[in-house]
């Protein structure tokens, strides 16, 4: 039987697919239709930085007890925090060429995040580059540790600082300020959280996996 | 689905015409039934690390 957290986050994921196609959406301008992306796109982002504050976690842990099951841990959530980047760059490529009529422009939050993703692409590059495990494990989690307030002022910090075309930076109005009727909350909030879970099952299968690789490495 | 038919019905100004209304439930439905797929391999998975596990 699964544990409540993944059945609550599968419910909450299919809700959110299927009602934010379905139910109905505030007819903004400019915007239209292309606010649904609103379900897709932002949860990738919440869920992202939940699963880096994770695997920041077991890295600090792991350098305070050098358990190095923690190691396995912090590098799983880590993994599914970049690829929901992935997803989330991706959504966010194809809601601006429906409203700002190009997939990139030369813009603070953008560019931060595509900053933020290759940081942690380096991380992966760090940890493959390192033979011996405890010397990975220690270096990638200091790492580990030095990126993670890096990539939070980079995505949430700077871009409220200057100028931005992205809603809730630089002057501009998050999507709070100008949608008081709350049909986007009624899908919205069921979707970051059903997306924070879903990655934390996916980080939780491949842990266990790592887990039965290392115990049956031990026996041979 | 009835909830959703509903609240389209008292929302139809904001919605598009009745031929892409039905190109919804299509998409709506592949996502779906893509979406339990992946969910059917994950749980799939966690039964079969449950039993590697004991």
């Amino acid at each position: 039987m699964l544990k409540w957290w993944k059945i609550a986050g599968i419910v909450l994921v299919l809700y959110a697919l299927v009602a934010g196609l379905l139910l109905p959406v505030p007819n903004l301008p400019i915007l239209e239709q292309s606010i649904r992306n609103l379900y897709y796109h932002v949860p990738m982002w919440f869920g992202m930085l939940a699963l880096l504050l994770a695997s920041g976690f077991y890295s600090a842990k792991m350098l305070s007890t050098k358990d190095f099951g923690y190691d396995r841990k912090a590098v799983s959530y880590a993994s599914v925090a970049v690829l929901y980047g992935c997803i989330g760059l991706a959504t966010g490529m194809l809601w601006a060429k429906n409203t700002w009529g190009v997939y990139w422009t030369n813009d603070p939050k953008l560019n931060s995040a595509a900053i933020g993703m290759l940081m942690y692409a380096a991380y992966f590059v760090l940890r493959n580059s390192i033979e011996d495990e405890e010397k990975r494990a220690r270096i990638s989690a200091v790492y580990n540790l030095f990126v993670l307030p890096v990539y939070i002022v980079l995505i949430y910090i700077m871009p409220r600082l200057t100028a931005s075309l992205h809603p809730g930076n630089g002057g501009n109005p998050g999507f709070n300020s100008y949608d008081l009727d709350s049909r986007l909350r009624m899908v919205f909030y069921p979707a970051v959280l059903g997306w924070i879970f879903f990655g934390f099952w996916i980080a939780d299968l491949q842990i266990r996996i790592k887990q039965i690789a290392f115990k049956k490495s031990l026996i041979d | 689905m009835k909830f959703f038919l509903f609240q389209i019905q008292q929302h139809s100004s904001e919605m598009p015409n009745a031929a892409s209304t039905e190109k919804y439930y299509v998409v709506v439905g592949v996502i779906a039934i893509l979406f339990l797929g992946i969910v059917g391999y994950l749980v799939s998975m966690d039964k079969k690390i449950k039993e590697l596990e004991k």
